[in-house]
């Protein structure tokens, strides 16, 4: 497949799972508002991942409910942090804060980016992130902060997702010509820009390892996947299976 | 001070268990402390009060009235003031704001301002003819 298109399938499935496992806290939320304000996230990733499938069906893919219904786990190009069960509410907000921090790196280096279309998209989409980053690094300095137990239960669940969100910044499947034409900058610059604010931000409240030593898990973007697609997808498609073209 | 009953929803059971350890339960809440929510629609609106939330702090109320109060519509600014701040007159006292005379002398029924805009309107377009 085209480098651009195996970007922008990268883009947008690591939204839609991303949107997917937070809203899978609705109704289940630890208080209400909480349980409100991550539905909204998890909608706003929604949003997200389907403005970046009508980039792709601009490039002659399909609509948005077959790409995100229709495919298989192989098909998929997310990054395996965002295929992850969503864990508890530490590990849900931790898990957000290292992704929305990636995504901020990300839009800022697209909004510059020489294809027109994305550059819009990545643009737009800035606003929702401030206020996504802002929600996390406030509950992070609370949890983080707080007592000994929501402390250790959090630097504990920052190194079990560290190398899954490293993972985030694999190399795209033909990004050499990407770079070359201008339209993203080399993952690995994008990751070390990422690290280095990870890092500036959390070293008061929690203890990071050297970049060099995390070991990324990495394969989701040439569409290996861990079992934990399989389940996800069984949900999320399971109306799409089970009655093809069901309208609402 | 009474058992807790089992509730189907988290939030009414903590709220029940809570209540069996005060004596006073009306007072009871297990969320944090409640902040009156007040929002300005567009810029130079006054702010209107538009509900509560539950929180631990300031910048946690914050958090979540963006999304209780602006999640549809228009806002352009919060603001979150902790619900005992606020000072109130008891409503079983309402009628110390009824008049025992007619004091409609204070009311503004002879300024016609419709009209008076209409007219000034009218004015500033044959001026510009």
């Amino acid at each position: 497949m085209e480098p651009l298109k195996m970007l922008l399938f990268a883009l947008a499935d690591d939204e839609l799972l991303m949107g997917h496992r937070a809203s899978e806290w609705t109704g289940l939320g630890p208080i209400l508002e909480a349980d409100l304000a991550l539905s909204s996230i998890a909608q706003d990733e929604m949003g997200h991942a389907l403005l970046f499938y009508d980039l792709l069906g601009a490039l002659g893919e399909t609509e948005p409910d077959s790409l995100a219904f229709g495919r298989s786990p192989a098909e998929f190009y997310n990054a395996i942090l965002c295929e992850l069960p969503r864990g508890d509410w530490g590990e849900t907000l931790m898990r957000h804060f290292l992704y929305d921090l990636a995504e901020q790196v990300r839009l800022e280096a697209l909004a510059a980016s020489s294809y027109a279309p994305l550059a819009a998209v990545a643009t737009k989409l800035r606003s929702e992130e401030k206020y996504h980053m802002l929600h996390g690094s406030t509950w992070l300095k609370r949890l983080g902060q707080g007592t000994e137990e929501s402390h250790r239960r959090l630097q504990s669940s920052l190194d079990q997702l560290l190398p899954y969100a490293v993972g985030l910044w694999e190399t795209i499947p033909g990004e050499a010509a990407l770079v070359a034409q201008g339209i993203m900058p080399p993952s690995n610059t994008l990751r070390d820009q990422w690290y280095a604010t990870l890092t500036s931000v959390l070293t008061s409240t929690f203890a990071l390892p050297a970049l060099s030593d995390i070991a990324p898990v990495e394969g989701g973007r040439r569409g290996e996947h861990s079992e934990h697609l399989v389940s996800l997808l069984d949900a999320m498609q399971l109306l799409h299976r089970e009655f093809p073209g069901a309208k609402w | 001070m009474r058992e807790a009953r089992w509730t189907f929803n988290p939030y009414h059971q903590r709220l029940d268990e809570a209540m069996t350890r005060h004596a006073d339960p009306s007072t009871a809440d297990t969320e944090g402390s409640v902040w009156e929510v007040f929002q300005m629609q567009r810029r130079g609106d006054a702010f209107e009060h538009v509900g509560a939330v539950h929180a631990g702090d300031a910048e946690m109320a914050l958090l979540m009235a963006k999304e209780q109060y602006a999640r549809r519509g228009r806002c352009v600014q919060l603001w979150v003031v902790p619900s005992t701040a606020i000072v109130a007159t008891p409503i079983a006292d309402a009628d110390i704001f009824e008049h025992a005379t007619d004091k409609s002398y204070r009311e503004a029924f002879g300024y016609k301002l419709a009209a008076r805009k209409r007219k000034l309107a009218e004015e500033a377009s044959q001026e510009e003819s």
